[in-house]
């Protein structure tokens, strides 16, 4: 078993920079997901961890031993891809058993392993199937299976779900959490789906155009969002953003939102105190839409908002309003009634906004 | 729309037509090569489609050389050529199809030789006679006019382009990670090549064979040029199937075209289940 380190990893593909000076620790047998849309260097990262591509700069270690001129065989690294990579001339058996065939192991030894595995996966009825055969959920299980069977001290997937039908990810992610508990490996899973990171991940790293946004346990990750692309990128629907201009009214603060309204907070309360430390008036005020209240229209200290579509998402109603003519979101509970076209007010509570410096996007004050 | 009746007699009208001129050559040579001399010649005026009287004269003539019907002897029988063709054809394929699928690995794999796919062209740009005059030239200087490796090795290097494009296409289309996976296992990139990516394209490497063995297997230029009479392949010895007296012996031409059939044809469908699954790679759910 062993922690990875990346310290400083650099990858360039000539003059476009694919991952910058990416520093992350990875502990041992904890499972940490590299989250962020596309093209924001998460598959790089995991092929130079794996050693399928080369490092421009910076170091990888496993425990402490440096991997970066290791040739990618000799990694002790399992690696699942979005594709599956299935060898299809080859049988599901020969598929699983490859690892090993290719470690010389011995053909007895083999067969007992492969066989463990084939139970594991729920496969052993297919063992003597062309791949070539096989259905989509069940390319995937093999692509584990043919990854675990050698117990690769660190185990790579590259968004192993992303091609699955909704229910059987839903599936895969349960047994995909079991198989971390039963070998005890260390996990680098990739993915662009926030909800698959956070059920499954001890730690999210969330990258964005080759840099690092913030790295920490879901909760941190969801509840104290570092940036506005943190904020923005974690939830669904995503928190609502709206610049605003701090004012100070004697002891209060006032958040002025222009024709939405005014906000005024208490001068000592902890969004005030942080309000204070913002490095210019102009700030972004965020609120997730489950913590937003709505009342009555004409209320103090609240937004004004008009309905203009109600989502009803099963178990939510997602309410779509105006609010300065931007789009503002709050989920409701999924009888909620309210009709299209009503004036009403918004609540943000004092102790569940984000303010973010509208010059960096930086989060202001946030511990 | 292609419900109605009208859209199929045209569809099926279309085929059978295009069946019609592809098959009645065939057949018109089928026939003919049964055909004793009298009825293979204009010079009775009577054409028929099947023969009169079915003979074997005309195979007999072209292995023999002689046969009751001709009174002209043939100096040279037909099992020469034919070895000579085999031979030639299956060397040069062989040398084509390796190099070609070495060259393309590499190619398509490891981002080497930048404007080589495109220089291995170069071959094909002039006029073939253009390139083979000098050939000539090369190849009798160094002795190897009339000789089955100088004439395996020219097939081998003007259809090396054509190996090496299509096998080319191939690997490119097997994903990259299937052997990236294949890697991270500890596999040797020499047996990643044997074992991983060339069975994923055996049924391309099988279309590929076939479509060289085709091209070499019915040079006529080549053979016309750097052979003399030790190593004259079918093509060039079927033009020799004439006299002064006789005329061109349409007979014996057809009898020995139905035996050069006979290769490419096995071969074919010797492949067939490989030619007709085409590329599919499966799995691969994009």
């Amino acid at each position: 078993m062993a922690s990875i380190r990346l310290s400083n990893l650099t990858k360039r593909f000539g003059p476009f920079t694919a991952v910058a000076a990416l520093d992350l620790l990875i502990p041992d047998k904890e499972f940490v997901a590299l989250l962020g849309p596309s093209g924001c260097g998460k598959t790089t990262t995991m092929n130079m961890i794996a050693g399928i591509e080369s490092v421009t700069d910076g170091q990888i270690l496993f425990d402490d031993r440096d991997v970066k001129n290791l040739p990618s065989g000799k990694r002790d690294v399992g690696f699942v891809f979005q594709n599956y990579a299935i060898f299809t001339h080859m049988t599901v058996y020969e598929n699983i058993a490859f690892g090993l065939r290719v470690r010389n192991v011995a053909r007895s030894e083999i067969d007992r392993r492969v066989r463990t595995m084939a139970a594991l996966m729920r496969l052993e009825d297919r063992l003597e199937w062309p791949s070539g055969k096989l259905s989509v959920n069940e390319l995937q299980k093999v692509a584990i299976g043919r990854s675990a069977i050698t117990e690769p001290a660190i185990f790579l997937l590259d968004e192993p779900l992303s091609n699955l039908d909704a229910a059987f990810r839903a599936f895969m992610r349960t047994e995909l959490k079991h198989l971390q508990h039963q070998f005890q490996q260390t996990m680098v899973y990739v993915t662009h789906d926030q909800i698959e990171a956070m059920s499954l991940a001890d730690r999210i790293a969330v990258m964005n155009l080759g840099v690092l946004q913030q790295y920490g346990t879901p909760a941190e990750i969801y509840n104290r969002p570092r940036n506005i692309f943190v904020a923005n990128f974690m939830g669904s629907p995503s928190m609502n953003l709206l610049p605003c201009r701090l004012v100070s009214e004697g002891s209060a603060l006032r958040f002025s939102f222009g024709e939405a309204g005014l906000l005024d907070v208490a001068g000592d309360s902890a969004l005030a105190r942080r309000a204070r430390s913002a490095p210019s008036a102009d700030v972004i005020f965020g609120v997730r839409p489950e913590d937003v209240e709505i009342t009555q229209a004409g209320g103090a200290n609240a937004l004004k908002g008009v309905v203009f579509f109600v989502e009803p998402v099963g178990a939510r109603t997602v309410v779509h309003l105006k609010v300065n003519g931007k789009v503002f979101k709050v989920t409701k509970e999924k009888r909620f009634k309210i009709a299209i076209g009503t004036a009403v007010g918004l609540i943000p509570p004092v102790g569940k906004c984000h303010l973010f410096d509208a010059a960096s996007g930086d989060a202001i004050g946030a511990g | 729309m292609t419900g109605r009746p009208i859209f199929f007699v045209i569809r099926y009208g279309l085929i059978l037509l295009a069946l019609v001129i592809v098959l009645i050559p065939i057949l018109w040579m089928g026939t003919m090569a049964f055909k004793p001399f009298p009825e293979w010649t204009t010079a009775t005026g009577d054409l028929t489609w099947l023969p009169k009287e079915p003979t074997w004269g005309n195979f007999e003539y072209i292995f023999t050389g002689q046969t009751e019907d001709l009174l002209v002897t043939l100096d040279r029988t037909a099992e020469r050529p034919i070895l000579a063709s085999l031979v030639t054809a299956v060397l040069g394929t062989a040398i084509a199809v390796i190099v070609g699928t070495l060259g393309a690995y590499a190619v398509s794999r490891f981002k080497v030789g930048n404007n080589l796919p495109l220089s291995v062209l170069q071959l094909r740009l002039f006029p073939p006679l253009a390139v083979m005059i000098p050939v000539m030239i090369m190849w009798a200087s160094l002795g190897m006019v009339d000789t089955w490796w100088g004439l395996a090795l020219i097939y081998g290097i003007v259809t090396l382009p054509f190996a090496f494009w299509l096998m080319k296409t191939f690997f490119d289309e097997v994903p990259i990670e299937i052997e990236e996976a294949a890697l991270v296992e500890g596999c040797s990139r020499i047996r990643i090549f044997l074992k991983v990516t060339l069975p994923m394209v055996k049924a391309a490497l099988a279309s590929t064979c076939l479509f060289v063995f085709i091209l070499n297997w019915s040079d006529y230029l080549i053979a016309l040029l750097l052979t003399r009479k030790d190593w004259v392949t079918i093509p060039v010895y079927m033009n020799s199937l004439a006299s002064a007296m006789g005329g061109q012996m349409y007979g014996c031409k057809a009898a020995l075209g139905l035996i050069a059939a006979i290769p490419p044809v096995v071969f074919g469908i010797a492949i067939q289940k490989y030619l007709v699954r085409g590329l599919t790679f499966g799995a691969l759910k994009q």
